[in-house]
Formats: structure tokens, sequence, C-alpha cells
């Protein structure tokens, strides 16, 4: 499909967008850990200071608390993103003294967006933690776990499963590790932002520029072309997050709030 | 349902001011491993 796509440009990136090729990487296994840390006791945090018990003695709904937690963090995680990547330019523009173009800072920031909604799928998965378990501690130790599952490690188990599962792969025309791989945010982060299947430890970090697209920041396509191909993974980017919202409101509204 | 924005705005400025050393401290981390890997004392690990 990709071959029959005008090129637009010779380089798929260009220096600026080199710098922001490696920020990915970088981005995809600690975003998550900012995420994780904003939202694993938001709500553990309130019941067992008993604050949550005070709060809701006020004429306020629970929708409101939850709301009102969800938005801070969410704010506030906008925020560390916003800075970072601000501070990822400021340095990749001071290091080059190169000239940023119109479409590269478009492409950071629809870069930024995409990896905005990533960390937020985290901070999605700290609230439903935060709201089911009811010890901080429990909660960051399961937050942990799920960060090196999804974004560390599963490079490696899909590697390993697609060398357990060979024989059943090749017998028939299942793709059972391509289906696997949809499981993780950062297999969808990592080819939306590079257009590789996966950055997680064990994926490699160089290797770009062949006739596949290198996500957002190949500049030899445009941003249909892009949208096009990737538009899937953009989608669940999207949903990932609001689902988990909704989990974490839903349950915190029937929660019994006593420690 | 009703929502009362104004109050989730308090709480949401609250949970932000609570949060907000978070990612202080990352970046003060951040920056101390990075001034630690441009120091010539990291060669020797």
């Amino acid at each position: 499909m990709i071959e029959q796509f005008s090129q637009i440009g010779r380089n798929p990136l260009s220096a600026v967008l080199e710098g922001f090729y490696s920020t990915s990487l970088m981005m995809t296994w600690f975003s998550p850990l900012i995420g994780i840390a904003l939202s694993f006791d938001s709500v553990i945090k309130e019941r067992k200071s008993a604050s949550l018990n005070v709060l809701l003695t006020h004429p306020v709904f629970r929708d409101t608390v939850i709301l009102g937690k969800m938005l801070g963090a969410v704010l506030l995680l906008l925020v560390v993103m916003l800075v970072s990547s601000v501070v990822s330019l400021g340095t990749i523009i001071l290091l080059l003294g190169a000239k940023v173009s119109a479409m590269e800072l478009s492409r950071i920031a629809m870069w930024f967006v995409l990896t905005f909604l990533y960390s937020l799928v985290f901070l999605g998965i700290g609230l439903v933690c935060s709201t089911f378990v009811r010890e901080a501690t429990d909660s960051l130790v399961y937050n942990i776990v799920i960060w090196l599952t999804l974004s560390i490690m599963f490079t490696w188990i899909i590697t390993f499963l697609s060398y357990s599962l060979e024989p059943v792969i090749s017998a028939g025309s299942l793709d059972i590790t391509g289906s696997l791989s949809a499981l993780s945010p950062m297999h969808h982060y990592a080819e939306l932002s590079t257009g590789k299947t996966g950055l997680g430890w064990g994926a490699g970090g160089g290797g770009y520029g062949r006739e596949n697209m290198d996500g957002i920041l190949d500049i030899r396509f445009t941003l249909a072309q892009w949208l096009k191909e990737f538009w899937t993974n953009l989608v669940i980017l999207f949903i990932a997050p609001l689902l988990l919202m909704i989990t974490a409101y839903l349950k915190f509204l029937r929660e019994d709030i006593s420690a | 349902m009703n929502y009362d924005f104004e109050k989730a705005l308090i709480i949401a400025k609250k949970e932000f001011a609570d949060k907000l050393w978070t990612p202080i401290f990352y970046l003060y981390s951040g920056l101390s491993y990075w001034q630690f890997s441009q120091s010539p004392i990291e060669k020797f690990f």
C-alpha cells in the first residue's frame, strides 16, 4: 500500500525530527511512569486520610469529586508533557542551530498529542487501580508491573510467544503475535510516532529510512497518508484512556468510602 | 446527572497542587542523572 504513496521529501527525517525520533524512544519507556505517578494514589490517599468522608459530608456529589481528581491529574500531565516537549525542542534547536519549518512544527505538535495520549492511558490505568485497590503501595506495585509488562518487556514477551507458537502460526493463517501486539499501548504509540511495531526492550533503537513509513515524523509522507496508514492505532489511543476513566468513574460512584 | 463544575475545578486545583511535587522531583532526578552522565566520574562505573 505504501509503495503507491507519493513521496514529498527525499530524506525520511529532518535533523530536528530526528531528535524527536530519539525522544520518542525515551518517551515510550518513561512517560507512562509520569502518568502512573500522578494517579496511582488519587482516591486511596483521600480514603486513607479520611478526608473523603469529610469532603462528602459537604454538599458535593461523588461524581464532582472524581471528575475534579481526573481533571487535576490530566491538566498536570498536560503541563508536564508540554514543558518536556518544549525543553526537547529548545535543546535540539540550540544544539543544531537549525531553523524549524511550519511543517516540522505541525509534526512536532502531532507528536506531542500522541505522546500525551500514550501517557494518558497509563494515567487511566493508575486511576482504575486507585479506585479498586485499598493500599497505595499495592496500587504502585500493580501499576509498575503493568508498565513493565506493557511497555518495557512487551517486545520480549511477543518475541518469546512468536517463537513458542511458531508451529501454530505456520500451520494456520492466524496472526497471533500481531493480535497480541494490539494489547499494548506501547505498540500503538510506536507505530504512530516511529512506524515501528514496538519500542520496548529488545526492539532496537535505530533503523529508519526504508520504504516503510516512519510514523508521524516521516516527512516523505503527508498527514493524510499517515492517517490512512495508522488510523486504527490513533483510534485506540483515543478510546483506551476514555474507557479507563469511565471505569474509574463508575467504580468510584459505587464505592464504599470507609477506609 | 447534575454537574457542579465550579466545585470540580476546586478539587482539580487541589489535586494539581498536591501532585505538583512529582514532576518537579522527576525533573530534578533527570537533571541530576544528566549532570552525572556528563561528569568524568561516570567513566568509573
